[in-house]
Order: structure tokens, then C-alpha cells, then sequence
């Protein structure tokens, strides 16, 4: 396999995309409702109330991204077209974070264009760096869904599943780690493990762009984790 | 291409493939046939190098394979252009050199349409096509003349034979049209409950005759011919594998019976096929 022609196509077959323009546009169009708020009518809201309801269908939209870039070579059995040869199958698993990368970066300078665009018509807080912090966000999110969908297509390959596992992952399953968080005989150690997973952190954090780095690193630990697992077992495993 | 007594099994306990023996050399055609379930999928999901984990030996250089496994598989939502364009990028292979087989595969009027507006037909000439754009050493072909016209049956395996020639490709084909698998191919592996029962390679047909009985003699004349020869009936035809016209009509005769029509036939690959079959279940 071409490498480098391949991650081009991929690239381009995944990022000039209508559906992937429609949910950035729809992400705008709700964040910019906050800002018009703010200007036209006084609305009592901080650029965290920007990026928040940028996130609201920015996040939803970027964890189905993350799960159909998995799953579509799968679905469509073009997988067995790719994947003749052990290099070929880890050229596959880079290419879904090199595209993921990308649509996680655009989702991400999306939320920093409104927060500059508060900036400039309502005159609220700005800086580049809450740019930077966007991307980081967004970026993280998107390859941390993509390799945890993809380590569970390696062992579950029923492609319209996956798709209901990620969006439960991401709508449902933040809110039942909250719940359980709450009990109040749960021990501490087991309040503190569920707090810091990133499956929690991640979903709760992206909408104020208010992860901690503390998290962030546990994030990308366990995201290395994750694609050091699949790059050892992929080449192991039967399509 | 070789596998050594490769078993693989999904469950434990359970074989989709038992101790399998089985060659491919570069130049030959080679066709699989079996019944559904018998396990040519997983065989050839292991050649095709999709399937890794088994018990025994795959032998094989490092080579390109090119495979059209279950059904075709494609970009739907693309076209056929878009999807030939694509892997021939991917490969490293420029549309020029696919275009011979676009032309020979009679796919050229369509390369505009949607793929998921194809017929059956159509979708596994592209398939084909996108099996081939890798230039591969070895070619798969799980039933590629699926939901083809008769017309486009005989071109495509004229095509195939063609190639084989012409690029020494290993061709491994199954089909459930059992005539086409034996008039394009070398030999013949035969595969049931995941192992290979037996090889044909043509040179071990036999003569058989075909004789046609009347109702009441016929059960009798199975019962007589049975106790000299391999004897199969299929309405009022009997068939004996045997080309002494002689014996057999006497041991009829003897008993008092009289075939309507005798006629010497060469056994075919079906005729094979059947009695492996047969013989496996008793």
C-alpha cells in the first residue's frame, strides 16, 4: 500500500465532507444564538456559555465521527480490500487518528472563531491561546473515541452496534459515572478513579474547555495505552 | 501458496477449517467447490490474509494477493470510476493500466453511475476489477460470476483464463455452477464440514452409463447393478459407473430385465462431486 496516498485520500475522503460541514455549521449556528444573545439582547452569558453550546452538538457530532471512521471501511467490507499485509492493517489504524486529527482540529478552530467573534462584537475575554486550548480539547476528545471505538471493532464487528455503543458512550454513560459518583457510600478511591476516567472527564469538560492537565495527561496515558494495544494485537486479529 | 495441515475453529471444539492440505502455484486455476458451510469462505479469507490465527502452516513468499470474498466490496455512494480511481491510487497503479480490465470486463458504460446503483452483475465485475488494480501474484474469487447473464458468465471466465496466462496469476475460484468451476480450471478441490475430501483433477473420470428403466424394474436393477458397481439413480435414469456395456446389460438380462435406453456418458466434475458427497454421508 501507498502510504502516503492513502492517508491523502483518506484525508480527503473524511474531511471534504457534506455531513461533517453540515455539524460544524449547526455547531456555529447555535453558538453564534449565545452571541447574538449577548449583543442584540443583553443576555447575561460568558464566553464559556459560547463554547458550551458550540459543544452541545460539536461534541455529539465529533464522537459519531469518531465511531463511523471506524466502523465504515468494516461496514462497507472495504476492510478486506486494505488489509492484505500486517503493514497495511497499522497504516490503517494511523490513518483513523491522522484523520481524526484533522476533523478534531476543525471542530476545534470552529469553537475558537466564535470565541474571537464574542470577542470582537460583544467585547468579552479573548485570547489566542483559548484557541490553542480549543484545539487541544477537541483533539483530544476525538482521538481518545477513536481509539477506544476501534479497540472495540477489533472484537466486535457489528458495525450498526458500534454505532449505538458510541453514541450511548457519549450521551448516556457520562451522566450514569456522574450518578454513581454521587452514592454516597461509594468509597473515596473509587469517587476519585470514576472523576478522573476520561470517558467522564472528557464528555463533562469540552463544553467550558475546562479540563484540567492533570487529566489531560491521564487522557493521553491511556490513549497511548490504547493504540499500543491495537498496534500489537491488530496484526492478530481476524476480519 | 501452500497451507499444511491448517485447522482453524471460531468456537472451541467446533472446526471451520480441519487439518487442511491445499496448493496454489502461480499459473494454475483452482477451484473450490462444497456446500455451504463447508468452510471456503474461511479458506479463503486465510489465503487472502484476513484470517491470522490457525493451528498448522500458511507457506508463502511475500506476495500480493488480490480477493473478492463473500460479496464485492466498494464505496457505494461513489462511483465505479471513483472506487477503480481510489484503489489504483492505493496501490501505487495508475487508471491506465486498469483500463484493459474495465474494457475486458465490458464496465466501461457504467464508470459513471453510483455503485450502489449497479446490478449484481455489474457489481461483481468491479469486484473483479478492484481485485486486479493491485497487480497481484495470486487472485480469490468467491463465486465472482454471482448474478451474472450467461453471456457475461462465459466472458468473464474466458477473461480470468486469459489473465492467468498472460500475468501467471494463481487463480483459486469457488462457484456453486459446477460446470464452469470444471471448465476453467485445473483441478478441483472439494471441501465439506472444513476439510478437503478429495481432489479432481479430471484425470480420474470415468466412464458411466446412463441407463433408463422402467418403474418396476427399477428398484430391482439399483439392487442387482449395487453389488458389482457404484450405482446412483435420479428418476428413471440409473447411472453405473462403468464403461462395460457388456457385463452390465448381462447381469440385467439374467434377472429379466430390459433398459429402455442405454447411452455411454464421460462422468463430469458434478458426477464427482456427487459421489464424494455421497460417500461422505455413509
Amino acid at each position: 500500500m501507498n502510504v502516503g496516498k492513502f492517508l491523502g485520500l483518506e484525508l480527503k475522503r473524511n474531511v471534504i465532507s457534506l455531513p461533517l460541514f453540515l455539524s460544524i455549521g449547526l455547531s456555529l449556528a447555535l453558538g453564534s444564538g449565545i452571541i447574538y444573545s449577548i449583543h442584540e439582547l443583553g443576555g447575561p452569558f460568558q464566553p464559556r456559555n459560547v463554547a458550551g453550546l458550540y459543544a452541545t452538538i460539536a461534541m455529539v457530532a465529533l464522537g459519531i465521527y469518531s465511531a463511523k471512521v471506524v466502523v465504515a471501511d468494516l461496514h462497507h467490507g472495504t476492510i478486506y480490500l486494505l488489509f492484505s499485509s500486517t503493514g497495511d492493517r497499522i497504516t490503517f489504524l494511523v490513518s483513523r487518528l491522522v484523520v481524526m486529527g484533522a476533523v478534531s482540529t476543525l471542530f476545534g478552530i470552529g469553537c475558537g472563531v466564535l470565541l474571537y467573534v464574542n470577542h470582537v462584537l460583544n467585547g468579552q475575554a479573548f485570547s489566542w491561546s483559548d484557541v490553542g486550548v480549543a484545539i487541544l480539547h477537541y483533539v483530544l476528545f476525538g482521538l481518545f473515541f477513536t481509539l477506544l471505538f476501534f479497540v472495540i471493532s477489533m472484537f466486535y464487528q457489528k458495525t450498526m452496534n458500534i454505532m449505538i455503543i458510541a453514541l450511548v458512550t457519549i450521551l448516556v454513560l457520562p451522566g450514569i459515572l456522574g450518578m454513581v459518583q454521587m452514592v454516597e457510600s461509594l468509597p473515596a478511591f473509587a469517587r476519585e478513579f470514576i472523576g478522573h476516567l476520561p470517558l467522564y472527564t472528557l464528555t463533562n469538560t469540552i463544553g467550558f474547555l475546562a479540563m484540567e492537565g492533570y487529566d489531560m495527561m491521564i487522557t493521553v496515558f491511556v490513549s497511548l495505552g490504547l493504540f499500543a494495544f491495537a498496534f500489537i494485537k491488530l496484526p492478530k486479529v481476524d476480519y | 501458496m501452500e497451507l499444511k495441515r491448517l485447522s482453524k475453529s471460531f468456537k472451541k471444539g467446533e472446526f471451520a477449517l480441519s487439518e487442511i492440505d491445499f496448493m496454489l502455484q502461480r499459473g494454475e486455476i483452482v477451484g473450490l467447490v462444497g456446500p455451504n458451510g463447508a468452510g471456503k469462505t474461511t479458506l479463503m479469507k486465510v489465503l487472502s490474509g484476513l484470517i491470522v490465527t490457525y493451528d498448522g502452516e500458511f507457506v508463502h513468499d511475500s506476495v500480493k494477493v488480490g480477493s473478492l470474498i463473500e460479496k464485492p466490496k466498494f464505496f457505494p455512494s461513489k462511483s465505479g470510476a471513483y472506487n477503480i480511481k481510489y484503489f489504483c491510487a492505493l496501490n501505487g497503479a495508475s487508471t491506465k493500466q486498469v483500463d484493459e480490465v474495465v474494457q475486458s470486463l465490458g464496465m466501461a458504460p457504467y464508470l459513471k453511475k453510483k455503485v450502489k446503483h449497479y446490478s449484481l452483475g455489474m457489481k461483481q465485475r468491479l469486484g473483479i476489477a478492484l481485485a486486479l488494480v493491485s497487480n497481484p501474484d495470486y487472485l480469490i474469487l468467491d463465486e465472482p460470476t454471482n448474478g451474472m447473464d450467461p453471456d457475461g458468465i462465459r466472458n468473464i471466465l474466458s477473461y480470468l483464463k486469459r489473465l492467468v496466462e498472460e500475468r501467471n496469476i494463481g487463480l483459486l475460484i469457488s462457484s456453486h455452477i459446477l460446470e464452469d468451476v470444471e471448465n476453467i480450471s485445473d483441478r478441483v478441490y472439494v471441501i465439506k464440514n472444513g476439510a478437503i475430501i478429495s481432489e479432481y483433477t479430471g484425470k480420474q473420470v470415468e466412464r458411466i452409463l446412463s441407463i433408463t428403466l422402467s418403474n418396476q424394474d427399477r428398484q430391482k436393477a439399483v439392487a442387482i447393478l449395487s453389488q458389482r458397481w457404484d450405482v446412483t439413480h435420479n428418476g428413471a435414469e440409473v447411472s453405473v459407473l462403468s464403461e462395460d456395456v457388456k457385463s452390465v446389460l448381462k447381469e440385467l438380462a439374467e434377472e429379466g430385465i430390459y433398459p429402455e435406453n442405454v447411452e455411454k456418458k464421460q462422468a463430469t466434475l458434478e458426477d464427482f462431486y456427487f459421489e464424494q458427497m455421497e460417500s461422505e454421508a455413509t
